[in-house]
């Protein structure tokens, strides 16, 4: 198995057990016609198809469904983005029809918060991701807290809106989270993140928190348009 | 979907109600478990109440004032809470964001939480326990 197949298992053995993951990446390289000691970057979407019917049997829960398969989209993007442009055109998006509304793109994870389960969802794969960049247990904790007072903010302010992780990598790796909406803004986010003024539901003690829990904090909001946070957490 | 309908058992044991939370928390299903043990508490036979958190990965500030406010209503229908089993990277967690959980009775695990209550008196009884005005609209700032 070499070091792009072993990626794949680590994502499986996360929500499934060992001999399962296995079994179910073997079967899954022989339908798509790949050998595990030697997947190539453009074999890695149509690897993460076949695994699709297997994970829908295995993983009940919707959650953790779509967050692997999440998780193994993000897998593929990376590897294809780095491949030829023919690998590019292999995975257009009918490759990736698992009803998830989770998008994996280049730059990230997409998590579209419309309902209240898209703030475990959303907070869910940022401590995979997390995860993934090799973060320490309370780094992967914070980062997942942060994510989720993000989402809660979007789903009780703002209604819907959208949160997008994705990892950075360079000079310090690290991880960045991108929460947006279009909802009615804040109207005084000094007043807010200095603790002096508390919500209802304790919003204020929700961005004040993230931003101490992170390493970069920008909060961008007008009154009427919307809010954007972005955060960023780089590996110790 | 299936959230919706989730709900955390709350066992009776020995005079005590023990819920142990085993799964992601939602706001709802927090929400709901508050309800569920105002319910349980009114039934009048229980002493105490422990709330296991063990398999909780994620505090997050609104789960967090709803597990400190499902403590202040217990106690407030006669029923101490202990909390117990807290994550060492989740109570760092909160320790940085600044939030706690203050009031509220806390122990290492399921254990030492059991013999907690049976230390103490029963409510009413001791003069240590301050209710409602200190925390108006709590003390996490």
């Amino acid at each position: 198995m070499n070091e792009i197949a072993g990626e794949v298992l680590a994502i499986l053995r996360r929500y499934l057990s060992d001999p399962t993951s296995r079994s179910l990446l073997s079967s899954a390289a022989r339908r798509a016609s790949v050998r595990l000691e030697t997947v190539s970057r453009a074999d890695v979407s149509a690897l993460v198809r076949e695994l699709g019917p297997g994970l829908n049997i295995f993983l009940q829960e919707p959650e953790k469904l779509q967050n692997c398969k999440s998780l193994l989209a993000l897998v593929a993007t990376e590897h294809s983005s780095q491949a030829s442009s023919m690998s590019m055109s292999s995975m257009s998006t009918s490759s990736y029809e698992y009803h998830a509304p989770v998008e994996s793109r280049a730059d990230g994870i997409s998590v579209p918060i419309r309902a209240e389960h898209d703030v475990v969802r959303a907070r869910t794969l940022g401590k995979d991701m997390a995860k993934q960049l090799g973060f320490s247990d309370v780094v992967q904790t914070k980062v997942a807290t942060a994510v989720s007072e993000l989402a809660r903010n979007i789903f009780q302010y703002a209604g819907t809106g959208e949160v997008r992780i994705r990892r950075i990598d360079g000079k310090r790796r690290g991880i960045e989270i991108v929460a947006r909406d279009q909802g009615p803004g804040i109207s005084d986010p000094a007043l807010i993140l200095s603790g002096a003024y508390r919500s209802k539901w304790g919003m204020g003690a929700g961005l004040r928190g993230t931003k101490r829990l992170v390493d970069e904090f920008e909060l961008d909001t007008h009154p009427g348009l919307g809010t954007t946070v972005r955060i960023r957490k780089y590996a110790e | 979907m299936m959230m919706e309908t989730q709900r955390i058992p709350i066992v009776r044991l020995q005079g005590k109600l023990i819920v142990s939370i085993q799964t992601a928390l939602s706001d709802t299903v927090v929400d709901r478990l508050q309800q569920d043990v105002a319910t349980a508490c009114e039934r009048g036979d229980a002493r105490g109440l422990v709330v296991d958190v063990s398999g909780v990965d994620i505090l997050d500030s609104y789960i967090t004032r709803s597990l400190r406010d499902l403590a202040v209503m217990a106690r407030l229908m006669g029923v101490e809470t202990v909390v117990c089993g807290l994550r060492p990277a989740v109570a760092m967690t909160l320790v940085e964001m600044g939030m706690e959980l203050p009031g509220v009775r806390t122990a290492l695990n399921l254990d030492r939480a059991l013999s907690l209550l049976d230390s103490l008196q029963p409510v009413g009884s001791s003069g240590d326990l301050v209710l409602g005005d200190d925390d108006e609209e709590d003390g996490e700032a």
